[in-house]
């Protein structure tokens, strides 16, 4: 199996709000799921996700994680793949260099609330979680 | 329609699988589409457990997303993978393109 989708910190904050934007992000990764895929999250994607959750969130995403039998993984952050991310450019965060490495690594799609952050990418390559 | 399972031998170990996984043995019955399946694939018993892993999968998914409240439903699961299966097919394509213009 492999990853179809990369989840960006816009993604997962919205799953662990529970509010009406968490239901998008459920449905897809039902979908992933039932096309034989795996939802990916980088890890500095689910750093920034749990600072910017409360205990609420947070255990949402924690279930999301441990319950979930391996359909939701998360990315790991490689040694030769830091420095490429320490020489990230000016205005990108670790966080969504993290998902832009990850998402080509994998050849998946960007799952995102914030497409324009991800404007110079192919269409293709960047799912609007906000359409 | 009639499954049958009949549950009759547990810690057996069989060949395919990993050394020292304790394995069950089952007699069950299936349905006629099923058996004409289950009579194409060369390892039955490899193809039934993925089949139930993969099941098991995804009830654990919705189970989760039922206990934060969250109720998909089948017609925006199948909606949100045509979007996915659309753009992934088409990133994919590209990217198998640009990989044969540069060898």
């Amino acid at each position: 199996m492999s990853v179809h989708v990369v989840l960006d910190p816009s993604a997962l904050i919205a799953y662990g709000e529970l509010g009406p934007h968490s239901l998008a992000v459920a449905e897809l990764m039902a979908s992933v799921d039932e096309n034989l895929g795996l939802v990916g999250v980088p890890a500095l994607s689910v750093l920034e996700s749990y600072a910017a959750l409360d205990d609420t969130g947070r255990a949402a995403l924690d279930a999301l994680f441990t319950r979930t039998d391996g359909a939701v993984v998360v990315l790991p952050l490689l040694a030769e793949a830091t420095l490429d991310l320490a020489h990230r450019p000016d205005g990108v965060t670790a966080a969504h260099a993290h998902v832009r490495l990850a998402a080509d690594e994998h050849e998946a799609l960007v799952a995102t609330y914030h497409p324009e952050l991800f404007g110079d990418l192919d269409e293709d390559s960047v799912l609007d979680l906000g359409e | 329609m009639v499954m049958i399972f009949s549950y009759f031998w547990r810690g057996i170990f069989l060949p395919g699988y990993p050394a020292g996984m304790a394995v069950s043995k089952f007699s069950i019955s299936v349905p006629e589409d099923v058996a004409q399946q289950l009579a194409t694939v060369s390892n039955i018993s490899e193809y039934v457990t993925e089949a139930v892993r993969r099941r098991r999968r995804s009830d654990m998914l919705r189970n989760t997303f039922a206990e934060a409240g969250l109720m998909v439903t089948d017609e925006g699961v199948a909606a949100m993978g045509h979007r996915v299966s659309a753009k992934l097919t088409a990133r994919r394509a590209k990217t198998t393109r640009s990989r044969r213009q540069a060898a």
